[in-house]
């Protein structure tokens, strides 16, 4: 009983997926019909040059708002953590998390354009930062429930002074936090969608990759749709096996 | 030497040590000792260098440490957790605390060495601190302690964690580490066994304030005040109800002739278990009846209760194992008139 | 609060990059639009007069039944699911919510795009349907209510499985045998034990649900059909081709008092349940 309801809800989960995944195989190219394997619709989208452009966007976002919300989200998580926290802070850290994409996106665009902000990648990496750097805090404050902060002490005791108790000490017992909560981020920018949709501008010079695939599917679904839907999942997939190994596996310094 | 002098901290309104001053001598082992939220671990922390004290003065050999911070103090504290850096293994985690000394690498292997085996580690030098037992962990956040040859090393509930045959292993290695290294050792704890069986002296502390300092037998057997005597071993406390001059006077009307009044407006009167004897001697001059309605066996010495019309509460006693009680029986117990003290 | 100065970069930049745009929607919901789109500057309440019209009320009205359900939904499919894994041997269990998460972490716009493949009329379960012969044409289940909610269903069943499987495995197994000891069969026992006690995870996964659904764009958007289905996006359609922002702000801030309320309501469950 138990296995066959295990089964049918990872189904639901994964055959969605599955179909996807096959149909960037089907040479007809039509979702109703099977015409053969081919690995044609490959081709056509490594030809797809705004692919690339955006894919190329979609990767400075995603690795410049990961590398500083990683920055202000340790930050934030070890002050959180290790001095005294209220509730004040506890919301700001929170907000960012719940509130409606949609909601973040026009109020973004509204501060922008009162402060005639030119908006661009840059303005997206901003906006991702916000949402990123809760993230992130969110993640490395679960790896400090790990530990216990005596260490912090003990080290202060054994003559490590604050910064090379830091270093020694709390920086690498936090680092597989950092690591996974700045691949979360890394993904979640990678795949976000209102908010750099809102705060990209007019033109299509800094249009990123779900941006494309937003247009793609709702104005006119091409089948090169479902290669590229096969390898984001893939490359999603990917970075979470590497952030499991980073928080569960073995320590690394 | 070191000496505390009133110290106070509080916490908001709330004082969690109220000026409190005492002296400990180089070398000895020193217990504090008090229920839980005495104020036992932040005096602790206040020595460490955890906490700032609101009032009062720390010297350590006569120089001034109130206000050190924990990594110049020389001072150690071994957490009740361990706290062992856990992305290090043992070797490291020992030699820590002298790579912050800035010592040459050979020295700080060889103390460590010499460290690991007078803690009998040797052979764990390269395991990580999850992969090690509860007693090893207390051996290595001993010996990380150790290596910095501090003046004087404090101990928070050093055996709380253990279980109880490692308790009395540890207890015998933790005295025999104190000879051999020779530095203070302050320990803290609830547990009145621990502190007797270990400490040269105790402190007794309640509501953050000194109840009482001395050795372990002072402190067992003239107990200072009724915390102290409630707190510190099994008494039998009979409620005053009638005192004429020095006499007491019982539920059923006998008494006893104190020897030593020696409160103002006493409360009650107590007497230890293993002052209650079955037989009479030379020195028993008080009498009373009683019936068995419980026996308690621990193996050596069992615990008796006694039900006597001498007391409304039942009365505890010890007996030797080689004593034949049986079970609803009537008994005559004898004690010494010097073993009732007045609280 | 600023004595703590390793807060202050983050606090920082979630103040002035979140906190401060919302104030800005916050006083532009009292104005109104001008004539070129733009903002007119003259203080009045007609956005939020305007809002709780029944033309807008509607949408306000099936956000709040669509999100309602797939919240439903999703927890009377993610409770058993959550239960069983906990049944599980323990060796598994961590893979087997690994693998209910993994689809979680893929790209939402494409996660959604793969029900538009499903549902659609010539697609897989419409072929499906009949081939077994349960209907004879195709039946539209794309662009309706119902897709909608498979939609939202299908992106957050498995955070709702993890929240419920986080507060079933921190229950006491002895509590549950105990209740069974006590003579409770296996449905008083659920009913009066399990539940109650894991309610905290139930919730969390119903509220989160609730709140992503309620607010949500772009599975109205894409499964929905592009007509105004959920208020998500009617304030889309406002920022971007009605050009009314005031209005677009005002609807955004009632979302956001909607889902603050339950965060509280929820807090306040969870505060009670302590005591």
């Amino acid at each position: 009983m138990k296995k066959i309801y295990l089964c049918i809800v990872f189904c639901f989960l994964y055959i969605p997926i599955l179909t996807l995944i096959t149909l960037s195989f089907n040479k007809s190219g039509l979702p109703t019909s099977w015409g053969g394997f081919s690995i044609n619709w490959y081709y056509e989208l490594f030809e797809n040059q705004k692919i690339f452009k955006a894919l190329f966007n979609t990767i400075i976002v995603a690795f410049f708002s990961t590398i500083i919300a990683g920055l202000l989200g340790t930050l934030l998580a070890m002050g959180m953590e290790l001095r005294k926290s209220n509730k004040y802070i506890e919301a700001t850290a929170f907000i960012p998390m719940i509130i409606p994409d949609i909601v973040m996106a026009i109020s973004l665009l509204s501060f922008f354009t009162l402060l005639q902000f030119t908006l661009g990648l840059h303005s997206i990496i901003i906006s991702h930062v916000v949402f990123n750097t809760a993230f992130v805090c969110a993640v490395v404050r679960t790896r400090f429930k790990y530990f216990d902060h005596n260490v912090i002490e003990a080290s202060y005791d054994l003559g490590g002074k604050h910064i090379i108790t830091f270093i020694k000490i709390t920086l690498p017992i936090i680092l597989p936090g950092v690591i996974a909560g700045s691949l979360l981020s890394f993904t979640l920018s990678f795949d976000e969608f209102i908010i750099a949709f809102f705060t990209s501008g007019a033109g299509s010079s800094s249009t990123t990759l779900p941006m494309l695939i937003y247009s793609m599917i709702r104005f006119g679904v091409t089948p090169e749709i479902n290669a590229l839907s096969t390898f984001i999942i893939l490359f999603s997939f990917t970075i979470v096996f590497i952030s499991q190994r980073a928080v569960k596996g073995k320590l690394l310094i | 030497m070191i000496e505390v002098k009133s110290i106070t901290k509080k916490f908001g309104n709330l004082f969690a040590v109220k000026d409190f001053s005492i002296g400990i001598n180089h070398g000895e082992f020193f217990a504090l000792l008090g229920p839980s939220g005495c104020g036992k671990t932040t005096l602790l922390r206040v020595i460490s260098g955890f906490e700032l004290a609101d009032g009062g003065n720390i010297f350590l050999d006569k120089e001034n440490i109130t206000n050190l911070k924990p990594f110049v103090r020389p001072t150690n504290l071994m957490f009740q957790s361990y706290a062992l850096f856990p992305h290090y293994n043992v070797f490291k985690n020992i030699a820590y605390g002298l790579e912050r000394e800035k010592l040459e690498k050979q020295e700080i292997s060889i103390r460590v060495n010499e460290i690991i085996c007078k803690t009998n580690l040797t052979g764990l030098e390269e395991r990580y601190p999850d992969q090690l037992s509860g007693g090893q962990k207390q051996r290595v956040a001993l010996a990380r302690c150790l290596v910095k040859k501090p003046k004087v090393l404090l101990l928070d509930e050093p055996l709380t964690a253990l279980d109880k045959n490692l308790k009395e292993k540890m207890k015998i290695e933790l005295k025999n580490l104190q000879k051999q290294f020779g530095i203070t050792f302050i320990i803290v704890t609830h547990d009145q066994d621990e502190a007797l069986a270990l400490a040269d002296r105790v402190a007794v502390m309640n509501e953050g304030q000194l109840v009482q300092v001395g050795t372990p037998k002072e402190i067992y057997s003239k107990p200072k005040n009724l915390f102290v005597a409630e707190f510190i071993g099994k008494m039998n406390f009979f409620q005053k109800l009638k005192i004429e001059g020095n006499n007491f006077y019982f539920q059923d009307n006998s008494f006893i002739t104190l020897l030593e009044n020696n409160f103002e407006n006493p409360q009650c009167v107590g007497i230890r278990p293993e002052d209650i004897l079955l037989k009479a001697n030379g020195n028993t001059n008080y009498k009373f009846e009683g019936k068995i309605i419980d026996i308690i066996y621990h193996g050596q010495e069992n615990e008796v209760i006694i039900n006597s019309k001498i007391s409304e509460e039942p009365i505890l006693i010890k007996c030797h194992k080689n004593q034949e009680l049986i079970l609803n029986t009537n008994i005559s117990l004898y004690c010494a008139l010097s073993s009732f003290r007045l609280y | 609060m600023f004595k703590n100065k390793l807060v202050l970069p983050g606090l920082t930049w979630i103040s002035l990059f979140l906190l401060i745009p919302c104030i800005i929607i916050f006083t532009y919901s009292f104005f109104e639009r001008g004539v070129y789109g733009g903002i007119e500057y003259n203080f009045n309440l007609e956005n939020y007069v305007r809002s709780f019209k029944w033309t807008y009320f509607k949408i306000l009205l099936t956000s709040g039944q669509i999100a309602f359900l797939a919240a439903s939904i999703s927890v009377l499919i993610a409770f058993p699911a959550a239960y069983c894994i906990t049944k599980a041997n323990p060796k598994y269990q961590i893979l087997l919510l690994f693998f209910m998460m993994l689809p979680f972490w893929s790209n939402y716009l494409i996660r959604t795009y793969s029900w538009m493949v499903l549902l659609n009329n010539q697609g897989l379960i419409n072929n499906l349907l009949i081939y077994i012969g349960l209907i004879d044409e195709p039946i539209r289940l794309l662009y309706t209510k119902f897709s909608v909610i498979v939609g939202l269903v299908y992106n957050y069943l498995p955070f709702v499985v993890l929240s419920i499987y986080a507060s079933l495995s921190t229950m006491n197994k002895e509590i549950i045998e105990a209740s069974e000891d006590l003579g409770g069969n296996f449905f008083d026992t659920l009913i009066r034990v399990i539940i109650p006690l894991s309610l905290p995870g139930i919730l969390a996964g119903f509220i989160f649900v609730f709140v992503l659904s309620v607010g949500n764009f772009i599975t109205p958007d894409l499964l929905g059909g592009g007509k105004f289905l959920m208020i998500g996006n009617l304030i889309y359609d406002q920022f971007l081709s009605a050009r009314d922002w005031p209005f677009g702000s005002s609807l955004s801030l009632i979302l956001v008092t909607i889902m603050l309320s339950l965060l509280f309501i929820q807090s306040l469950i969870l505060a009670r349940k302590k005591l």
